[in-house]
């Protein structure tokens, strides 16, 4: 009874300690890991794309508002020439900073005096496309 | 029930068991100590935050008004006073001035690229040192602001590196 005891007892001391270290080590691995955002963090939002198609988006649509003039006298295919000559400009400055840019199927509608068209964005291995709208004033 | 020699027997394993137990801690104590010295060798790149500084500085001017011609942000009105009369204003060079951290070394240039020219060699025109670019040393960081200014587009690039 005393010695089977005095096992169980030292059994749950070796118990206790490896409980207690894979708690530390775990705890240790974490606080790394929470130390480690701030690095990670800045090194993401230095690279990252979704500033660069932000800001490729806003300067879109205003110099396609810059260059269609009255738009509701302009034909649906003066829209398209002038997307396609600023796809052009845009595609041209993007490949200066190793950006591949290119924007597709516009479609003009008439009663929002809105274009929406595909966008691709691809940096390495960072790629970002999606649908964008545009208001023609 | 026990004899004297089997309660020391039993009072021994009891201690090695609890030296077991407080080695496992102190291997574990030690273990951590030494990996927080492994990690900190990864500090923040300063080009990173450079590349960040650059980026704000820019935005922050293309998001301001002008005072002197509000329907133009600040700097397109800059651009647009390079452009046609060949000024570079001093508020433009001391505003990159402030932007840049002081306390480690660091120097830029600034310069605009026109994609509407035809003749590729003076597509790209310096803008601020105004003669003569200045050598870049190391990495260089390169952030861009696309910029209408007379219904022609204009990539501004700042390039900027530490010393």
């Amino acid at each position: 009874m005393f010695q089977s005891s005095r096992s169980s007892s030292g059994a749950m001391l070796i118990l206790m300690a490896l409980i207690m270290a894979f708690s530390i080590i775990t705890a240790a691995a974490l606080a790394i890991s929470i130390n480690n955002i701030n690095i990670k963090t800045l090194s993401e939002r230095s690279r990252s794309l979704v500033k660069e198609l932000d800001m490729v988006e806003s300067k879109f649509e205003e110099t396609l508002n810059a260059r269609i003039i009255n738009p509701e006298f302009s034909s649906e295919e003066a829209i398209y020439k002038t997307f396609k000559e600023v796809v052009e400009n845009f595609s041209k400055i993007e490949l200066t900073h190793g950006i591949f840019f290119n924007a597709t199927n516009p479609e003009y509608n008439e009663t929002l005096a809105s274009l929406t068209f595909d966008v691709v964005i691809v940096q390495k291995n960072t790629k970002i496309s999606g649908k964008v709208t545009v208001t023609i004033t | 029930m026990f004899n004297d020699t089997e309660r020391n027997n039993y009072a021994q394993i009891h201690v090695i068991d609890a030296i077991t137990a407080v080695s496992i801690i102190v291997l574990v104590l030690i273990f951590i100590q030494t990996l927080p010295q492994t990690q900190s060798v990864i500090n923040p790149n300063t080009n990173n935050q450079l590349k960040i500084l650059a980026d704000d500085a820019l935005r922050i001017l293309d998001s301001q008004k002008s005072s002197e011609e509000p329907t133009l942000t600040k700097l397109e009105y800059y651009l647009y006073n390079h452009v046609i009369y060949n000024i570079t204003s001093h508020d433009l060079t001391n505003y990159l001035n402030n932007s840049l951290p002081a306390a480690i070394s660091v120097s830029y240039n600034l310069w605009y690229y026109n994609v509407s020219c035809d003749n590729a060699s003076n597509a790209t025109v310096l803008w601020f040192p105004k003669h003569k670019p200045r050598s870049p040393y190391g990495t260089v960081v390169r952030s861009h602001r696309i910029v209408l200014v007379n219904n022609r587009v204009y990539d501004v690039i700042l390039e900027v590196w530490s010393l």
